[in-house]
């Protein structure tokens, strides 16, 4: 539907191109979040607005 | 920014002493509250108006007035200052630097309630654009963009001098805000000025639609969603002393919420002249938006795992847990209504107000609260004077927004059911308007009783929160704290000295930054980090707006469209004064019972020289588009003098200054030239008369007045412009029809549009 939508007026090309980007968008933001973070590093993003510093 | 160093702890930790700059934030804690209970206070007084018309008193406070300094306070002076102090706080604390300026700092505080005092004054003086949470105008604009670019000027030097080597998932959506909103404000505003205190935009009809709710959408989005989002992750795991559920789905969250939020705007504007791809082109991602929206949700409820019991007895928590269960109960409710079948009932009705109104209390209100419980007690450096007042409010609120919102959905679908309602003659079941907005009385009481709790909570809240400010220490010093000084600033300063420019030892050094993780290491580089998040929004948005813009099929020429009389264009100002666009549509969408009751559907070639545009996006009144020619002029001169005349149950505040206040005509040269100059065909002896043409038409209409028994005299009366702009309405594509030719395209490309829009009818 979305297609033919876009192909009545004339902006197919804006449709694919519009796809190709939130496909590819989509699997960036797959592989940010899911790949080569180690543990540690996930703990240490967690807990930053609970690390009070030392009040003076 | 005064630091001193000193060396403790182990030898390789260097020690530093920071100040947070928390004066600022208790100022913009205080001016939450003031705006809030001055903004809830005249929603209030709004939803008497609705209910019990003489509560409308003098010209100055009528509802059409009041609803943008209503909407206008909640969001920007109320939830505004809500975010500057969640940011400001929660901003020095993540990066471990004071804010970048004292001096920006205070200069953005006060710049921005000057904003908000000259908003209070320009509105009810009837100074708007006419656009929905973009009705200041011109120069207000201007100062708008300055202040905020010196926010961000703020924010992102403390990002610079930050002592921590990541960004925080908070900050994200703080840069999100401030780049987006900066987009946003700036592109919905491109007018060309006629005055100090008059502009028209750049953009007419559907263009400026599209433009307007590209930027009406995303002001929720962006302005009350995900700045409020980052105060959610910032100070949900603070009160719950938890940290946040899951950081992997917080990526998720964010990267595809500002992707896909953009896109949505057109949702809008369902069955109206918008071309069908933008419209369902919205909905598909309003539909998307569910799942980012739900994801964030379910973050900040879990972050509650395992301490749950904490609910019972912190009123904090209540708020805030609450408040997120009412952003996944808006984030639902959205896409649902973006939906064409479901929109097709709800817009123009009660049931979006009940919407907007469960995010805006439910979620803005009760973040904002939880916020402020939490940080009083730490700005002040005393206890809150009573946490059972706290709790009494948290209760007042909830039931105020039930009320609210059940009275809304209710009053929303009855009158949506009403208005489609056909009998088995065929005929529609309720042909007076009137009687679908009499039905809805004891909803629009229930609304006020509502929202009176939710204000008499406020009124608690700020009670609460200025007996604690009183038993405050006087001077009240900025906080002091030891922090360690950051090693990668300086290991990576020298890493570059030590490293020869070489391909090799390039990619060496990425890996070394990629080991933590891709997205770690974005985290680590704000400057990349806002450009990739600027490039998220421009997708969507480009996308949308530059075929709008450029392919000129999207909005089929109509021959017998003109532009109005300088005297109608005179009326348009004063209609866009009084704000009769917060009540009525100009807006015929082609379903059965639309074309039954106001005429024709509305076409795009229609609103070419309307500037703005004033589709609306609310009926409590009927839509005026095909008014022009249904009644004799004196009706109108009755009608606005007191509508009970005409109307026995009218709800319509009565307008009897237009009847006596003289038509100034002195600025309709200038505004003519303006108009001119953005391609409206005005000659130039048009442009030079138009004064004297205004009063010859003048004349013409006060003559029919009076030849219909009505008043003599009111030829220079502001009520003949108006009349000359109802009675115009629809007759150009009435002309249209008579011709013959129906609608006739310049462009010769309108068959796709018009069969679209005739298929649509059909259905």
């Amino acid at each position: 539907m979305f297609r033919e939508v876009m192909q009545n007026a004339g902006l197919e090309a804006y449709a694919e191109i519009g796809v190709l980007i939130f496909f590819g968008s989509f699997f960036m933001i797959l592989m940010l979040a899911f790949f080569g973070m180690s543990n540690k590093e996930r703990e240490a993003a967690l807990h930053m607005p609970l690390q009070e510093d030392e009040a003076i | 920014m005064s630091e001193q160093e000193s060396a403790a702890g182990a030898a390789s930790t260097v020690m530093e002493t920071v100040r947070y700059d928390d004066a600022i934030v208790r100022k913009f804690v205080l001016a939450t509250l003031l705006w809030g209970f001055v903004g809830m206070l005249v929603g209030v007084v709004l939803a008497l108006q609705i209910a019990w018309w003489p509560a409308n008193v003098t010209q100055y406070f009528t509802f059409g007035r009041l609803r943008p300094l209503h909407t206008n306070a909640v969001i920007f002076a109320f939830a505004g200052n809500a975010i500057f102090a969640a940011i400001y706080y929660s901003t020095q604390r993540l990066v471990k630097a004071r804010m970048f300026n004292d001096l920006l700092s205070k200069i953005h505080f006060w710049g921005w309630q000057a904003i908000i005092v000259s908003a209070a004054v320009t509105l009810p003086l009837g100074f708007t654009q006419s656009h929905e949470y973009a009705e200041l105008e011109w120069p207000i604009d201007v100062a708008i963009t300055l202040v905020w670019v010196i926010f961000a000027v703020n924010f992102f030097g403390t990002l610079r001098n930050r002592r921590t080597k990541h960004m925080y998932v908070a900050l994200w959506f703080y840069i999100a805000t401030i780049v987006t909103v900066a987009v946003l404000h700036i592109f919905n505003n491109l007018v060309i000025p006629v005055t100090g205190i008059k502009s028209y935009p750049i953009y007419s009809g559907v263009h400026d639609a599209l433009m307007q709710w590209w930027y009406g959408h995303n002001a929720v989005a962006f302005f009350l969603t995900t700045p409020f989002l980052g105060l959610m992750y910032y100070f949900m795991p603070k009160a719950a002393e938890r940290p946040v559920f899951s950081y992997k789905l917080s990526i998720v969250h964010f990267w595809s919420l500002v992707f896909i939020y953009i896109w949505a705007g057109p949702h809008h504007l369902h069955y109206t002249a918008l071309p069908e791809w933008a419209s369902t082109l919205g909905m598909i991602f309003s539909i998307m938006l569910w799942m980012p929206s739900w994801g964030g949700m379910i973050n900040g409820l879990l972050t509650l795992r395992g301490a749950w019991n904490k609910l019972r007895d912190s009123a904090i928590l209540k708020f805030l847990v609450v408040g997120i269960t009412f952003y996944g109960m808006s984030t639902f409710e959205g896409p649902m209504l973006s939906v064409k079948a479901v929109n097709s009932l709800s817009h123009y009705t009660d049931w979006t107000i009940g919407h907007v109104h469960a995010g805006a209390l439910g979620w803005n209100g009760f973040m904002t609260f939880g916020m402020i419980y939490w940080l009083v007690p730490r700005l002040w450096k005393r206890d809150l004077f009573s946490e059972k007042l706290a709790t009494t409010h948290f209760w007042l609120g909830t039931i105020g927004i039930v009320l609210y919102v059940i009275s809304m959905w209710t009053a929303g679908i009855t009158q949506g059911l009403m208005w489609r309602a056909f009998d088995e003659t065929g005929r529609l079941m309720y042909p007076e308007f009137v009687d679908t907005v009499t039905q809805l009385m004891p909803m629009y009481w229930t609304r006020m009783i509502g929202g009176s709790m939710y204000l008499l909570g406020m009124i608690l809240c700020v009670y609460n929160v200025l007996m604690t400010v009183k038993s405050a220490p006087k001077n009240l010093e900025d906080p002091e704290f030891k922090v360690a000084r950051p090693t990668w600033k300086t290991a990576s300063s020298k890493s570059k000295e030590a490293m020869p420019v070489m391909y090799d030892d390039m990619l060496d050094s990425l890996s070394a930054k990629l080991k933590g993780g891709a997205h770690r290491a974005l985290e680590g580089w704000p400057a990349i980090f806002t450009v990739l998040t600027v490039m998220a929004i421009a997708v969507g948005s480009l996308v949308e707006i530059i075929p709008m813009m450029l392919v000129d099929s999207n909005v089929p020429t109509i021959k017998t469209v003109r532009p109005y009389t300088p005297l109608e264009l005179a009326g348009r100002d004063i209609y866009i004064r009084e704000g009769c666009v917060g009540c009525h549509s100009q807006m015929v969408r082609p379903m059965r019972d639309e074309i039954e009751r106001y005429g024709d559907y509305s076409k795009p070639g229609e609103a070419i020289y309307d500037r703005p545009f004033l589709w609306g996006s609310k009926r409590t009144g009927p839509d005026l588009a095909r008014v022009g020619g249904k009644y004799p002029h004196l009706w109108h001169v009755n009608h606005m003098r007191d509508p009970r005349d005409v109307k026995e149950q009218s709800l319509m505040p009565p307008y009897p200054w237009l009847l006596e206040q003289t038509l100034d005509t002195s600025a309709l040269p200038k505004k003519l030239e303006v108009l001119s100059m953005l391609n409206t065909p005005y000659g130039l002896e048009q442009i030079d008369n138009a004064e004297k043409l205004a009063m010859d038409q003048a004349k013409e209409v006060a003559t029919q007045i009076e030849a219909e028994g009505g008043p003599a005299g009111l030829e220079d009366k502001e009520i003949v412009a108006l009349v000359a702009y109802l009675q115009r309405l629809g007759k150009d594509l009435k002309d249209a029809k008579m011709l013959k030719g129906t609608v006739i395209s310049e462009t010769e490309v309108d068959a796709n549009d018009a069969s679209n829009h005739s298929r649509q009818a059909s259905k």
